[in-house]
């Protein structure tokens, strides 16, 4: 039996199959490869703004509260933070009154606009200056990342062991259907030995150095 | 002579990270699952948020409902809140040895969480200006819902005294801003809660 052409369809067949998956993979996999470089999920912008001390923002209040707040901004009372929320709300065009505020540590607020932190402004009161953040999901990463993090788990289990198994087939198949010198005995031989170095050497730098 | 050393030019192209046609992407392919994120080392050298790794945790859990006191609508992970007594945070903070290996519900805001893999989120007491927190760890009984910084939390789990890092917990307060990074000079002493359950709103 000739096995050759038999491999050849079936490496031919399985390549087609797998090309969607492999994007999806391919693509989260580089993704999350730079986890420490950015958030693959969200994307992020940032605007920063001087508003004021928070004395200043305070009209109504007295001199005597507005001197105490300026010498000591935490001392503020929680009617007076309402009205610096709403003077901050005002002063950047944000609907009134936010869904959540509260102090992260004694010298920010945080105040949340939208839905969970898509619109959040973080209001630093010893220098007036307000940090304003908007989120957005990245829904194409983020819904390879739910296929390739297997967030679900269920069926999809099933499906990325029967990808990863099919990707290993390929990996062989690949090997074995290139004859002569460009195959296996050949350069194909020389590249199938650095791509089994690579990891190899990897690991053992990893496990050597300090 | 082009023709000799295109291949190599294109398996060259696909390693720095272009795309390379379907017949010479086949042998890098097995690499591709072999950086499943999972064990990441790149965000453990980064001093990333350490209890991503092994993540367990998936969004199986996850549905809405009305909550019945404020009729605002609530996102449930993880177990059903068993109803215990709130425990306030500056009290767990207090007496961290009291509640140790106990089952506690806490109550509060969410101020920082695990925006990569959803492994656990920070909470503060309402009303809270000392930046007190609580680290919960939710990995693997729930990934923390995207977007939940600002949120509303009740969260019932396990009280645990751990030793973090200092790498850890530089990472934590300067990446998520919760604690001071010129605080921490050595391993420092943390109170989580391995959480069971939550609702968010």
């Amino acid at each position: 039996m000739r096995w050759r052409p038999l491999l050849l369809s079936l490496h031919r067949d399985i390549g087609f199959l797998c090309v969607g998956l492999t994007i999806v993979y391919a693509v989260s996999g580089i993704a999350v490869n730079h986890a420490h470089h950015w958030n693959y999920d969200r994307s992020e912008t940032h605007q920063s703004l001087w508003l004021g001390h928070p004395a200043d923002l305070l009209q109504n209040a007295s001199a005597e509260r507005k001197q105490l707040v300026r010498s000591d901004p935490s001392q503020m009372t929680p009617q007076e933070e309402q009205t610096l929320v709403r003077a901050i709300g005002e002063k950047i065009g944000r609907p009134l009154p936010p869904r959540n505020v509260f102090w992260r540590g004694p010298y920010e607020i945080l105040a949340f606009w939208g839905q969970g932190d898509d619109d959040m402004t973080v209001y630093h009161v010893s220098s007036g200056m307000i940090t304003h953040t908007l989120r957005k999901d990245r829904w194409i990463i983020r819904s390879f990342n739910a296929l390739h993090l297997n967030e679900r788990h269920g069926p999809w289990t099933f499906i990325a062991d029967a990808f990863a198994l099919l990707l290993c087939f390929l990996a062989v198949s690949g090997m074995l259907i290139v004859r002569g010198p460009r195959g296996i005995k050949g350069r194909g031989g020389i590249f199938l030995a650095i791509g089994v170095a690579i990891p190899i050497l990897a690991l053992l730098l990893g496990r050597f150095s300090p | 002579m082009m023709q000799r050393f295109l291949p190599l030019g294109i398996v060259l192209a696909f390693c720095l990270g272009c795309e390379a046609p379907p017949t010479e992407s086949v042998e890098s392919k097995p690499e591709t699952i072999a950086n499943a994120p999972r064990h990441s080392p790149q965000h453990e050298k980064a001093a990333g948020c350490a209890d991503d790794h092994g993540m367990a945790a998936t969004d199986d859990s996850l549905r809405k409902a009305k909550d019945p006191a404020s009729g605002t609508e609530m996102t449930i992970v993880g177990s059903a809140l068993s109803g215990l007594e709130k425990t306030a945070i500056p009290e767990l903070l207090g007496k961290p040895e009291t509640y140790a290996g106990k089952t506690i519900r806490l109550e509060g805001d969410v101020n920082a969480m695990c925006h990569h893999r959803r492994g656990w989120f920070a909470m503060q007491e309402p009303g809270d200006r000392t930046g007190a927190f609580v680290r919960v760890i939710t990995n693997p009984a729930f990934l923390v819902p995207p977007g939940s910084i600002g949120k509303k939390v009740r969260v019932e789990g396990k009280v645990d005294l751990i030793e973090e890092s200092a790498s850890a917990a530089r990472h934590y307060a300067e990446g998520h801003q919760i604690g001071d990074p010129s605080a921490i000079q050595g391993p420092v002493k943390r109170v989580v809660l391995r959480a069971s359950g939550a609702e968010f709103l």
